[in-house]
């Protein structure tokens, strides 16, 4: 209750400029009770257990913390120094709340999500062609800005239907094409916390799940199906097949699915270019799983198809008629009663904030799992339900709780240690948090920054898709036909050039000329392109252009690049706005970002190409080169020392000790500064200009040499465990 | 005199390699070497008595995904094959399918191993279980079968990495309770070698005078925080300057490689991958996996599986070419290996789905006899019906070759007991 009347003193305070901040959904006396109350559960359970807190954190390192937490990266210099002395009242609280309605929040808060929902920019097979990935990821990015609840989400993505670009949550799916059982088994161990994977095959070996369990679980969405245009294409083919019948005509004939003349090919062709942008999506529909040919056991026979049925009983009533079998399982799955669903996401967030979940591992919950300190499993639970699965409001209790204040833990933890939260586990920074730091040290307004032209170009698909969707449906299959027809020809043509080009291409192989080749290619692709766009123009009309249909590049940008964009080129973008995941030799996924194959794939080891690219790679002088943000702030003070210290606080958030301060300046080589009465000394006043003159000349190399020493102290703490460990 | 006996051969060929080490680097105590590598201690119960273990070194690809084995290593009838062929091979009896046709010619020195089995019907649990020989729990990462070679038998070059992995994703085991010293190197795209090696712009003196610098300024944090997550870098750093400063470091450089060899092998990220592994294995790196994705043919299993084979048969029929040439076949492993096989059932999408009942994988060199086939399945290929293989079997013969102490046990930091391959036996019959 101490704490509580000092939360209350400050809910006072700030009330009237909270009102405005709406969108939290705690009011901050509303806010400082959720937080003793989880405060008074841990403070009795240190006693109980006699366990012992660690000591709290200095003012600018807590800055640091809840910066990393709740933006996903250090504070730059200039944001730390406005908090400088750190003595503002309240200083916790309202920096938590600014941070968690910036856009840094969303940022990191993407991370998360891609990383739980596998979302990648590049998905596998055709749907690739027209960029269902980036729209997946574009979808999420959105539903994140409005910080859509966690519970809302799973059934976004669980039941979702449509097209891509009008519900890019289909993308759970699309990702996973042809793969549905997988799907089913990513989805239980997201929101179950459960790994029914093996029984896929067989029961399941350390866990209680039968495999009929696993195929009734999977008969749920095996329903769900990604591939749209089936329908229309058996149509067209139909139509072709009978006027072939009525009409005899040879060409026709050639044109049917099963033929393999050069037409027959170009036709088939043709037809998949024109339905390809509206191949892919999610419907619900009535699909039967029947069970694997080796199924062994007696409760029922190979082939036999099975019904649906849940796993837990959650009391929610699954059965109604006007539902879909997807949207009665997404209802059940996301059920507060569902015993697993709320404890397996608080679990989540815990680790998220605290680095350590109350029940590890996160991802396999058994009957018998039991939380480190129970109660407060429990109560998370409640809250959790209580904010209506707003996660941004639970880690803002989470973050105003006592032991966020304090330092990481010392003591080696062993994976099955029960571990009862006397402070925050000391984690490396996650890969995001890495590459963002180091961002947020040079780059100005890092937040704000994103790759303008694919943003554009990811908007401009999704209307050009939308508009060739209406076009398309609005046509009869006869009259698509005509199309394909009458574009068939210049279909051909461009084919004809295309396998002259591969012969080329071949021979250019051969001779090793990698420039022809890659020339060659180029002219092969945009060939390729406009063959798939070929009937899609002829539907749409000439001025139309449909190219960003299949094209996941934006053009070729016309303007000159502005003076912003060649001191800060665009990969200098945050994580979140980059691919995802980025490329295997990139910075993030060197230091571990999630492939995004499994769910909650990040790893955070040392390897040594981290440690060679902290060492050597362009980004170590990045961060103190002439356009930094920090460089400007040290050429801005005056003495070595004041120097050393914006580069500390710019780093690790703190100022060095006076050990490390005298260190520094012994190791570095960084001279003495001329003296200007040396100079002076002993010139007759005629000569008094020159002297000056001299000496500012002398003290210009000075400096110069002093920034040059201290580029190499900003790669030493570059290379400390202090900067990419959170205490 | 008594070198005709297979264990003093054996250990002389330990104190060689130590002998010339020290010789070499004019040091005596070879902190990446296992501790007394002529003393009995390391030498287990299973070490083979009666055989002088030929491999040194072992390449490792692996097909992620789960490679179909009916369309590969293991053809059958029409019915199940589809419209895919299967032709002979130099070895009398042994068939391939027809998308393999560089390997077959060089039948006579692989052993196909067809009797594969596993429980592990999924990627992750499958992928887990082949790299560790252990299944894969919440609570524990077992050290890949890299990690082992070098924590029971040491590094041979002193100053590159002792395993490397080239081309994986984020699920691969590494060294897991091992210290991080074992800590297979990653390598992103062997065409760009190993990046950041070098501290352009910095001279030899600022370097080291940096490190340090770093190192005394560190210090009270690392006091503070003495845990393994945080000692790791200490180690990484260490071999990252050791690395820095390698003779061989050329080993990554793709380039010194002439073009008709980079062509050979196949201008892929993968051939490039396993050419990468033949130099670095030319450089003593025990362990080197190259990993080829792309396997899970849910979808157009025939094409697909034509479209990943033209780019395995010609990377691998390369190097067993090259290896062969170059003297170095009988030294060095090869392994071929996937996480499980495909339903011999097409499924509606024309593709096949995960089998792990019944599945193929492949070894050659090493002191492998070649021209062999071990094991096979039914006539649809759904059961093993003769020489039946667990994982830690095929794992266990790869130990053998190299003669690691099979039995040798080695504890988690957690205080449990593991050893190399579990309680897998393995295929002596093949050597």
């Amino acid at each position: 209750m101490k704490r509580l009347s000092f939360a209350q003193v400050f809910s006072f305070l700030f009330l009237p400029f909270l009102l405005d901040a709406k969108d939290f959904r705690l009011a901050p006396a509303e806010l400082a009770l959720e937080v003793s109350r989880i405060d008074q559960i841990l403070q009795s359970t240190h006693k109980d257990n006699q366990v012992s807190s660690t000591k709290t954190l200095p003012p600018s390192l807590l800055v640091r913390r809840i910066y990393l937490t709740a933006a996903g990266r250090i504070p730059s210099y200039p944001e730390l120094e406005k908090f400088a002395p750190f003595d503002q009242p309240n200083l916790k609280e309202k920096l938590i709340d600014q941070l968690l309605q910036s856009r840094a929040y969303e940022s990191q808060m993407f991370n998360w999500w891609a990383d739980h929902l596998r979302a990648k920019t590049f998905v596998m097979g055709q749907a690739n062609q027209i960029g269902a990935g980036f729209l997946y990821v574009d979808w999420l990015k959105s539903q994140v800005a409005e910080n859509v609840p966690f519970d809302e989400m799973a059934r976004s993505v669980i039941a979702s239907e449509g097209y891509p670009w009008e519900n890019g949550a289909v993308g759970y799916y699309i990702r996973d094409d042809g793969m549905p059982l997988e799907n089913m088994s990513n989805t239980a161990e997201l929101f179950l916390g459960t790994q029914m994977v093996c029984a896929q095959c067989h029961n399941h070996p350390f866990d209680k799940w039968t495999q009929m369990e696993y195929y009734k679980m999977a008969a749920h969405t095996y329903g769900m199906v990604t591939r749209l245009q089936g329908d229309r294409a058996g149509e067209i083919r139909k139509i072709i097949k009978d006027k072939q019948k009525e009409m005899g005509s040879m060409q026709m004939s050639a044109m049917v699915a099963k033929g393999d003349s050069k037409e027959a090919r170009a036709f088939r062709q043709a037809l998949q270019d024109m339905l390809l942008p509206l191949q892919f999506g999610a419907r619900h529909q009535d699909r039967k799983l029947k069970l694997p040919h080796d199924y062994k056991y007696d409760d029922a026979k190979p082939h036999q198809v099975v019904q649906a049925g849940v796993i837990f009983d959650s009391n929610t009533t699954r059965e109604n008629g006007e539902l879909s079998m997807v949207d009665q399982y997404a209802n059940w799955m996301t059920s507060p009663k569902n015993p697993r669903f709320t404890k397996v996401i608080a679990n989540r967030m815990w680790k998220k904030v605290f680095g350590r979940g109350l029940v590890e591992p996160l991802n396999d919950w058994k009957d018998d799992t039991e939380a480190s300190i129970p109660p407060l499993l429990d109560h998370l639970a409640e809250l959790m339900v209580r904010l209506d699965y707003d996660l941004r409001e639970f880690q803002r209790v989470l973050m105003n709780l006592e032991i966020f204040e304090k330092e990481a833990y010392p003591k080696e933890l062993e994976p099955l240690d029960p571990y009862l939260f006397p402070a925050p586990v000391l984690t490396r920074m996650s890969a995001e948090q890495l590459w963002d730091s180091l961002l947020a040290i040079f780059v100005p307004d890092v937040d704000q920054r994103s790759w303008e032209e694919e943003v554009d170009h990811i908007k401009l698909k999704k209307e050009t898709l939308e508009k060739y969707r209406q076009k398309v449906e609005s046509m009869g299959s006869a009259q698509l036909i005509e199309y394909v027809r009458d574009g068939l020809q210049q279909s051909l043509e461009i084919q004809e050039e295309m396998n002259g080009l591969s012969a080329q291409i071949k021979e250019a192989v051969e001779a090793d000329d990698r420039e022809e080749l890659s020339q060659l290619k180029n002219r092969q692709n945009q060939l390729r392109g406009r063959q798939q766009s070929a009937i899609a123009s002829l539907i749409m009309g000439e001025e139309f252009d449909v190219r960003p249909m299949y094209r996941n590049n934006p053009f070729p940008s016309k303007k000159p690049p502005s003076q912003d964009r060649k001191k800060f080129p665009h990969y200098l973008r945050r994580a979140s706005e980059q691919n995802s995941p980025t490329g295997a030799d990139h910075f993030l996924r060197e230091f571990g970002q999630s492939d995004r194959e499994l769910i909650d794939n990040a790893r955070k080891e040392a390897s040594v190409p981290q440690v060679l690219n902290l060492l050597n790679s362009h980004l170590r002088w990045k961060v103190v080169d002439p356009n930094s943000v920090l460089t400007e702030k040290v050429i801005e003070k005056a003495t070595v020392e004041e120097k050393i210290e914006v580069i500390y606080l710019g780093m690790l958030q703190r100022k060095p000790t006076d050990e490390e301060m005298n260190l520094c300046i012994d190791t570095l080589d960084l001279g003495d500064p001329p003296l200007l009465a040396a100079y002076q000394k002993g010139n007759a006043p005629e000569k008094q200009k020159n002297a000056e003159k001299k000496w500012e000349w002398e003290n210009k190399r000075y400096i110069k040499k002093v920034h040059d020493e201290l580029r190499h102290l900003a790669w030493v703490l570059l290379n400390t465990r202090e900067f990419s460990f959170i205490q | 005199m008594k070198n005709s006996l297979p264990l003093s051969s054996e250990l002389d060929r330990r104190a060689y390699l130590s002998l010339a080490a020290k010789g070499f680097l004019g040091v005596s105590i070879l902190p990446w070497v296992t501790p007394s590598p002529l003393g009995a201690a390391g030498l287990g119960l299973n070490r083979p008595f009666n055989y002088a273990p030929k491999a040194k070194n072992v390449i490792y690809l692996y097909m992620s995904g789960g490679m179909s084995h009916l369309d590969t290593l293991d053809p059958k009838s029409t019915e199940v094959r589809g419209p895919m062929e299967s032709i002979g091979t130099k070895t009398d009896g042994m068939m391939l399918a027809e998308t393999l046709p560089l390997v077959a010619n060089h039948s006579e020195k692989i052993a196909v191993v067809r009797g594969l089995t596993s429980t592990k019907g999924a990627h992750e649990q499958g992928n887990y279980f082949m790299h560790t020989s252990y299944d894969k729990r919440g609570t524990i990462v077992h050290p890949s079968m890299g990690s082992w070679v070098t924590r029971l038998d040491g590094r041979f070059n002193p100053t590159l990495p002792g395993a490397v992995v080239v081309g994986t994703g984020n699920a691969h085991p590494l060294s897991g309770f091992l210290s991080t010293q074992h800590q297979p190197l990653k390598v992103g795209s062997p065409g760009k070698g190993l990046a950041n090696c070098e501290h352009k712009g910095v001279t030899e003196e600022k370097f080291s005078r940096n490190l340090n610098l770093a190192k005394k300024l560190d210090q009270s944090f690392v006091e503070k925080y003495t845990l393994a997550s945080v000692r790791s870098y200490a180690d990484m750093y260490e071999d990252a300057v050791r690395l820095m400063r390698s003779k061989d470091l050329d080993a990554f450089d793709l380039s010194k490689e002439p073009q008709e060899v980079r062509a050979a092998y196949g201008r892929d990220t993968f051939g490039q991958g396993v050419l990468l592994a033949r130099r670095l294995v030319e450089k003593q790196v025990r362990f080197v996996e190259v990993q080829l994705g792309g396997w899970d043919t849910h979808n157009n299993n025939y094409e697909r599986i034509f479209e990943r084979c033209d780019i395995l048969d010609q990377a691998l029929s390369a190097l067993l070419d090259d290896l062969h040439k170059r003297g170095m076949l009988e030294e060095t492993l090869v392994v071929l290996a996937t996480e499980f096989g495909r339903t011999p059932d097409y499924n509606v999408n024309e593709g096949r789905d995960h089998y792990p009942k019944a599945f193929s994988c492949m070894l050659a060199g090493g002191g492998i006899r070649g021209g062999q086939v071990w094991g096979g399945t039914d006539s649809e290929g759904r059961e093993v019906v003769d020489g039946i293989t667990q994982i830690p079997d095929f794992n266990a013969t790869i130990a053998y070759a190299l003669g690691l102490p099979l039995d040798e046990i080695i504890f988690s930091p957690s205080r449990r007991p593991f050893t190399l391959a579990d309680k897998g036996q393995p295929l002596t019959q093949l050597f």
